[in-house]
């Protein structure tokens, strides 16, 4: 189980690091795309739409990433107060219950990539850029959410067990 | 099944889901999905296209790039020199080095689009030399946890960017609206220190002027800063560059300013970019689960019936503005500025359609409002990130600290909602 937790949590850095590579890379596209429309007029005309396509990359792929880092927000303010083994278990049905969303979603994420490959989507500018790329970013990044939460699920239910707070988030 | 009744299911359960501590996003989608399955009968496999249409957007492009931005300067700790060219320009007022800290951080904030990377960095920079020269530890933390307020109404500011792609407005002119009200804060914010000083010396030290060599200096250290910040939004109110192009243009200039200093190293880079993922997919969550919350609200009718209620209510426009200040003054202890905003959003937008404010008023109207909930408990966030650098200090000393600092902050928002142009003036002007 700790073996199959560190290969994932492996695996959500790694899509995190990918994430953070976009970002120079955005930059330096964006920075080129401008010094190419205005000292050498000759743009090439696709930061826009690459940059976009990015931007849904960094999004997604960074969800596990943010997730083990405690970067999504949210209120602490009854939990914070409540006994530290009832607290443990009210964050274990938590746990659950963004697990089951997150399946839905994983399978929401699937069909459309499905979809797109199956018909061949692509953008409707003068690119015409296959869109199971960019598609593809938010499955896997749905997916190792996903897959990244039962192992949450576990330690969390180790700690209420052990009698820890398990308000001291996993890292 | 009647409004009312699914009104109460979806919010009863919104309200329960985020009181159990489920966070905002998921808790927000959960709903959603619940509203969409059996209230609307939509299959859930719209959500993913929903995720991915909503981030396909360039106007959002210019989130992850502005915060790599501002995460250079503070990661590489160049805005170190911000903070003292301020206060040798300052040094002459009563309790120069915590103006010094506002002054700063509003030039930071035309830098960076993040309060909690002001705070952060100016807490870990700023606060040890206060302490050290004998400032008052509350002035001093007030002062910084304050003054981080600025960088999200000075632009560029994540929260208008979202705001300004939310409401289908100009970034440009959100960006305008918010300078002049931002000048104007900052400017109330040092008088009240420098009025609180005068009122009592036991605040700060005896002010250390300096020479008129050193002030020269000072302004040349801060003159690549000033040089950048022109670029930036020079660029985009001239019309030459969106703001994503500017964001870029931003950035590329802050790696090139951190080499010239000799500052950048791998890991600083390394962490910008993690700064930059972690902020743009806490929102990227946060934006598509709120959007289809939203929808899930229009297609019940709640939202209509909302502003058709608010709207009859025998109130004034201003009685209106009223309870959706008092509002959001209230949810702002809750919640963060950005989950506020995409939660109310689809409530409030109609209404102040309705009642016929400006959409870019509104925008940095709401950032005003946002600002005091950055500051007060207990979800007051950078309250809790201020704490994470001086733990050893209580948050409640952090926020005994900022309250005579709110003063001028409620001061601006009756004044921007007396005098509107505060707001409309600059964009008017450029477009």
């Amino acid at each position: 189980m700790k073996r199959l937790s560190q290969i994932l949590d492996k695996a959500a850095d790694i899509c995190g690091h990918i994430g953070s590579g976009l970002v120079p890379i955005m930059v330096v596209m964006v920075a080129v795309e401008v010094f190419m429309r205005y000292v050498l007029k000759n743009p090439p005309m696709v930061a826009d739409e690459f940059s976009a396509y990015m931007l849904v990359a960094v999004s997604y792929l960074g969800l596990a990433f943010t997730w083990r880092r405690g970067g999504h927000v949210r209120i602490t303010l009854l939990v914070g107060r409540l006994p530290v083994k009832f607290a443990g278990w009210l964050r274990l049905v938590v746990l659950i219950i963004i697990f089951i969303f997150m399946i839905a979603l994983t399978h929401s994420a699937f069909s459309m990539v499905v979809y797109a490959y199956e018909i061949n989507l692509r953008s409707d500018t003068w690119l015409t850029f296959p869109l199971i790329w960019p598609q593809l970013t938010v499955f896997i990044g749905f997916l190792m959410l996903t897959l990244i939460l039962p192992t949450d699920i576990v330690k969390v239910y180790r700690k209420i067990r052990a009698g820890e707070n398990v308000e001291d988030r996993p890292k | 099944m009647s409004l009312a009744l699914m009104s109460l299911i979806l919010l009863g359960g919104l309200i329960l889901l985020l009181a159990i501590g489920v966070e905002i996003a998921p808790a927000m989608g959960l709903v959603a999905a619940f509203g969409m399955i059996v209230f609307v009968g939509h299959p859930l496999d719209y959500f993913a296209r929903a995720a991915f249409e909503i981030m396909n957007n360039f106007t959002f492009t210019a989130i992850p790039l502005f915060v790599f931005m501002g995460a250079i300067f503070s990661n590489t700790g160049i805005i170190g020199n911000l903070f003292r060219g301020a206060e040798k320009i300052f040094g002459n007022l009563p309790g120069s080095m915590a103006s010094s800290v506002i002054v700063a951080n509003a030039i930071f904030g035309a830098i960076s689009g993040s309060s909690l990377a002001a705070v952060a960095t100016f807490g870990k920079i700023c606060f040890p030399e206060m302490e050290k020269s004998g400032y008052d530890v509350k002035l001093s933390l007030g002062a910084i946890a304050i003054s981080g307020t600025l960088s999200v109404l000075i632009p560029p500011s994540v929260i208008l960017i979202v705001y300004a792609g939310w409401q289908d407005v100009s970034v440009a002119r959100l960006f305008a609206g918010g300078i002049v009200p931002g000048i104007i804060l900052a400017s109330l914010f040092v008088l009240t220190i420098t009025i609180r000083v005068m009122l009592n010396r036991k605040l700060a030290p005896p002010v250390a002027s300096a020479s008129f060599g050193e002030r020269l200096t000072a302004i040349i250290d801060l003159l690549p800063f000033l040089f950048i910040i022109f670029l930036v939004l020079g660029t985009i109110f001239s019309g030459i560059m969106t703001p994503t192009e500017s964001a870029a243009l931003g950035a590329f200039l802050s790696l090139v300013m951190s080499i010239i200093y000799r500052r950048l190293t791998w890991k600083d880079l390394v962490n910008s970019a993690w700064t930059a993922v972690g902020i743009t997919s806490m929102i990227a969550f946060v934006l598509f689960t709120a959007r289809l919350l939203g929808q899930v609200f229009q297609f019940i009718g709640l939202t209509e019936a909302f502003a058709v209620f608010m709207t009859n209510l025998p109130l004034s426009k201003y009685a209106i503005l009223t309870v959706i200040c008092v509002m959001y003054l209230v949810l702002g202890c809750f919640f963060d500025a950005l989950s506020m905003l995409v939660l109310t959003l689809p409530f409030v937008a109609p209404i102040i359609n309705e009642l016929g404010f400006d959409k870019i008023w509104f925008g940095v109207f709401y950032v005003v409002l946002a600002e005091i909930g950055l500051v007060t408990p207990p979800y007051g966030l950078n309250l809790f990130v201020l704490n994470g650098v001086v733990p050893q200090y209580e948050i409640t000393t952090i926020f005994m600290g900022t309250l005579p600092l709110l003063i001028p902050t409620l001061i601006l928002v009756i004044l921007v909602v007396l005098f509107p142009d505060l707001v409309l003036w600059l964009p008017g002007i450029i477009y």
